[in-house]
């Protein structure tokens, strides 16, 4: 069976390939990564993975902007989309929640439990799918 | 899925946290560049700056588990972040933040040997 496939999306190079390597290496996933709004989109249309992993607050497009372009492209529409961010307030996850994200993971992360989080996402997503 | 046992994946972490506090030495003339302008007359652009700055290092920093960076640099976001919100034009709070957050990065970087 095909590794699950994950597309981490964060501007800061040192958290990027810590994340990537602790999800590859943790959580047995697929990953690709990159550091901007627009390659995600174009990533998120072009490899189609399982799930996507959104820092919040990019430069340039935000993690909002972003996730309201995936749900209007139907090939992207379905993908889970999981928000990284600093500064969480329950109103905030209200907030993702209504855009359409899948789940909230607070940064910091801890690399050891990161690969376990974004598994408890992505099965509840699936759960969710298959109704 | 679970962790194997890997010295290479903690050397590997080593050297990500390494390369990160390099990367956040060098960013010492940046920040001290926004210093500067906060006290020009059109001080917002560098408050959103240092909003993302603190924001940034709060999240990156905290991962890599330098806790007293982390700390420096969320209460420079918040305040960076209250000062865009009440439209106030006392950097005063901010400034000095700053340089709580500048201290914090040189005391690491003596640490850490950078």
């Amino acid at each position: 069976m095909a590794l699950p496939s994950l597309l981490v999306v964060e501007d800061d190079p040192d958290i990027r390939e810590l994340a990537i390597m602790a999800l590859e290496l943790g959580g047995g996933f697929s990953v690709h990564g990159c550091g901007d709004g627009e390659t995600a989109i174009e990533m998120a249309g072009r490899l189609r993975p399982d799930i996507i992993l959104l820092d919040w607050m990019l430069p340039g497009m935000d993690g909002g902007h972003i996730i309201g372009a995936l749900k209007a492209d139907p090939g992207t529409a379905d993908i889970p989309v999981v928000i990284m961010t600093a500064k969480l307030r329950s109103n905030e996850i209200e907030h993702f929640t209504r855009l359409g994200s899948a789940g909230v993971i607070a940064k910091p992360f801890d690399p050891m439990t990161l690969p376990q989080q974004v598994w408890d996402n992505l099965n509840r997503a699936r759960a969710l799918k298959a109704g | 899925m679970g962790w194997p046992m890997s010295s290479q994946f903690d050397e590997k972490v080593d050297q990500i946290r390494q390369r990160f506090v390099t990367r956040t030495v060098g960013e010492i003339p940046r920040i001290e560049s926004l210093m500067a302008l906060l006290g020009s007359s059109e001080p917002r652009p560098a408050i959103d700056a240092i909003r993302r700055v603190g924001h940034s290092l709060a999240g990156a920093a905290g991962t890599f588990g330098f806790s007293e960076l982390a700390i420096a640099a969320d209460a420079l976001e918040s305040e960076a972040a209250a000062l865009q919100q009440s439209g106030d034009s006392d950097v005063h709070a901010l400034r000095h933040l700053c340089n709580r957050l500048l201290s914090e990065v040189r005391a690491l970087a003596e640490r850490i040997g950078t």
